[in-house]
């Protein structure tokens, strides 16, 4: 509304979204979680004078710091980056309203890459006692990070009291923020789990008994998974109705991707727990691998399903997906979209502007984000074999005819605007079907 | 339902905020410098005498210089979002792709560097493989640098990019900045150079960067179009000023003059040369955005419980790094 439009191209905006938020969510979760048993393992190891486990952590440190302290804070960046190219104002939002939040993450995760370079560089140089300290720093600090980031982002779900007092407590501190830390520790810790058992099998100077003790150990992080069920239930029972419903049956895809995302999970938990815990069983690389890529396409899952029961909204009840507010919607919806002078227009009057123009401008503003010409969630085919009147009842009754559509923004003449625009997409074939107005019957 | 608040009013005063902005640019910049000495050092080894260098140590300088450039990095990027949010989002947007490249670019530059490291201890010293990942790194640091100048100058101007290279504004704009990092990088190498080379000697390069990174402050602040902004006075005098001292200091080194007192010229030089590049960037966008916007007169609504979370969080940080700091001391000794 208030800044440029940017379009991604074919793959279309949820998607790069998507792809830079599943890697930086699994690298950051990896770090916590990595960060949790690292410590707790040497504790042990220390305790029982077993070397075998002393000298792997070393190296799964190094792994940790190759992995998390650059690429996960990169990637970090990098969804402020693509989100504030696509979606700015929600950005804008976030940062601003909790940005006291944002800093105290930053203080945190300072600590945590300190200590951790601490941990691995001076792994010889401390006293073991030291030497353990200083990984629980990390954890602490790792987690810590995870707490403040989890706030904001179940707080686009959850903003219960903010939306009438504005207050950050009870924006940050909010009905879903406590299910989703639990789930989002156990998805880190597992991830720790699995990743100690990739490395074990990288590692070619181990031999078959050795990394089975390795990966026998790790699996403890793993049997957490176990209790994913219940907690995704506590979830869902402190999310909005409407949004529980999207996610179990509401939505098929949305349905499909949690039960595979908690499925997935509790199964690789039970297998931890009887498999590599009580029968000492131990993987080979492939199947340290395949644990490993259910459980990212499990993760990625997850946050797909927490993307998207929040439809139509980004902040629930707040700012829509494509960015307007409630506010401006109703605003819209009594004085006409070009009332509020989006920057699309560069300065332009509305009345200088054919209708086909104006409703391409209508579709950048309330449209683009999630529906690209061709390619992602495309327009073209989803009224390929629509009439003109059903685009215009559609578009008018949106979020009416589907509960994760925001409404329509605009008067009647900014309809007329839009359906003119969007019937320009049709193909040639289907204009000599059906005539150009679209009104004719097929012949 | 409405909000009966304006969640678009600045959550602590604008002044806090420019302070913070300041403070946490000058730190980024510091660790760029840091990243710089290692980048120079190992140049130095890769192409000077072989095994004059404890190559981990300059390594271990560069990774966490690197990392740690990034990590600085992110607060100034928060409060510039906060403070100059339209502008910042909708340069960014103007730039699209472009501007997405730079977390390739981050992520290239530093496995490509921890690349050089592994090809140094593979062939036992210089090689060309280790030189090309050294290289790449180089590339990833200036395409970053070029890309944010792209952004930056984009905010204040409508100038297209390509105008902007072909008149010089951008080498020239880089320039500042490559001088004073690389003058402050002096600086660190006179701290730690002495750990990175065998024969205990603080590395040569440092004077070079002194003089040679002053020289490029001192000649920005004489030539850049900021000269003419009316409020920028005291910050071009500051780059006067650090840019002729950190020439001084690398003069005093390469004279082989008292080596404390070369390091402390040289920290001073470069803590001087980067206040003035961050005191005349900002002074400069506010001069220039004047017309339009003022960061430092739109609402405020302070979140004081909020500021108070971050600063017993940033105490308890301190109290944790010096407590980290403590040991590592007590453990090197």
């Amino acid at each position: 509304m208030d800044y440029p439009i940017f379009n991604p191209g074919p793959m279309g905006p949820s998607t790069l979204i998507a792809m830079m938020a599943i890697i930086h969510v699994v690298i950051a979760q990896f770090a916590v979680g990595a960060g949790i048993a690292t410590p707790w393992l040497e504790s042990r190891a220390l305790r029982r004078n077993d070397t075998l486990i002393l000298n792997f952590l070393r190296r799964y440190s190094r792994f940790l710091i190759l992995l998390s302290f650059v690429a996960g804070a990169v990637t970090g960046v990098g969804i402020w980056f693509v989100v504030g190219l696509i979606s700015p104002e929600t950005i804008s939002l976030l940062l601003r309203q909790f940005v006291w939040a944002w800093a105290t993450e930053w203080v945190l995760f300072l600590v945590e890459i300190i200590s951790g370079y601490v941990y691995y560089f001076y792994w010889d140089r401390l006293d073991a006692k030291t030497h353990v300290k200083v990984g629980w720093v990390y954890a602490l600090s790792a987690w810590g990070s995870l707490f403040v980031i989890n706030g904001i982002l179940s707080f686009m779900l959850t903003p219960g009291g903010w939306l009438e007092t504005g207050s950050f407590w009870s924006g940050w501190l909010n009905a879903t923020s406590w299910p989703s830390l639990v789930l989002r520790t156990i998805s880190s810790l597992a991830l720790a789990g699995l990743f100690i058992a990739v490395v074990a099998n990288l590692d070619k100077k181990l031999s078959t008994d050795e990394r089975r003790h390795i990966i026998n150990e790790g699996s403890i992080f793993l049997v957490p998974l176990a209790l994913m069920i219940p907690v995704s239930l506590w979830y869902f029972a402190a999310s909005p109705p409407a949004a529980g419903r999207l996610a179990l049956g509401g939505a098929i895809a949305m349905t499909l991707f949690f039960g595979f995302g908690i499925l997935a999970s509790t199964m690789i938990g039970v297998y931890a727990y009887w498999g590599l815990l009580r029968n000492k069983r131990s993987v080979h690389l492939e199947t340290a691998l395949l644990l490993t890529g259910i459980a990212l396409i499990a993760t990625a899952s997850m946050e797909y399903v927490r993307e998207g029961i929040r439809k139509p909204y980004v902040v629930y009840q707040y700012l829509y997906a494509n960015g307007l507010t409630r506010t401006q919607v109703d605003t819209m919806r009594r004085d006409g979209f070009f009332a509020a002078q989006p920057l699309v227009m560069h300065g332009r009057s509305a009345e200088t502007l054919t209708p086909i123009d104006r409703g391409r401008a209508i579709y950048e503003v309330q449209c683009l984000r999630c529906h690209e010409i061709d390619g992602y969630n495309a327009m073209r085919p989803l009224i390929a074999s629509w009439t003109t009147e059903m685009i215009r009842d559609n578009t008018r009754q949106l979020h009416r005819l589907r509960g994760y559509m925001p409404p329509f923004a605009g008067n009647d003449r900014d309809l007329d605007d839009l359906v003119s625009y969007l019937s320009t997409l049709r193909s040639d074939e289907w204009r000599q079907i059906h005539g150009s107005t679209g009104e004719g019957s097929a012949k | 339902m409405t909000t009966a608040f304006d969640p678009t009013a600045l959550p602590a005063p604008p002044e806090l905020m420019m302070f913070l902005l300041w403070l946490t640019f000058l730190l980024h910049f510091s660790m760029l410098a840091l990243l710089f000495a290692g980048l120079w050092a190992r140049a130095d080894a890769e192409w000077g005498k072989p095994n004059r260098y404890d190559i981990e140590r300059v390594h271990r300088a560069s990774v966490v210089g690197y990392s740690m450039t990034i990590t600085m990095g992110v607060p100034p990027l928060l409060f510039v979002q906060v403070l100059y949010g339209r502008f910042f989002y909708s340069s960014s947007i103007g730039i699209g792709y472009p501007w997405l490249a730079i977390v390739g670019y981050l992520m290239v530059g530093f496995y490509a560097l921890y690349l050089a490291r592994i090809q140094w201890d593979r062939s036992g010293g210089p090689s060309l493989s280790g030189k090309l990942c050294w290289g790449l790194t180089v590339l990833a640091v200036l395409a970053i640098g070029s890309t944010y100048s792209w952004n930056h100058l984009k905010s204040l101007s409508d100038t297209p990019w390509l105008q902007q290279v072909a008149a010089g504004e951008v080498p020239h704009r880089l320039l500042g900045y490559f001088g004073a990092v690389l003058m402050t990088s002096g600086a660190w190498a006179m701290w730690l150079g002495k750990s990175w080379r065998t024969d205990k000697q603080v590395p040569r390069g440092s004077a070079w960067a002194l003089i040679g990174g002053g020289a490029a402050l001192a000649i920005w602040a004489m030539t850049s179009a900021y000269a003419s902004c009316s409020r920028c006075a005291p910050a071009q005098l500051l780059l006067l000023v650090g840019g002729g001292l950190g020439i001084v200091a690398g003069i005093m080194h390469a004279l082989k003059v008292s080596i404390s007192l070369s390091r402390i010229a040289a920290s001073v030089a470069g803590l001087v040369g980067l206040i003035g590049l961050i005191m005349q960037r900002e002074t400069y966008r506010l001069e220039i955005l004047a017309p339009y916007f003022d960061p430092l007169t739109v609402p405020v609504r302070t979140q004081w419980s909020a500021v108070a979370l971050f600063a017993f969080t940033l105490l308890a940080g301190i109290a944790t790094l010096i407590w980290l700091l403590t040991r590592i001391r007590r453990a090197s000794q």
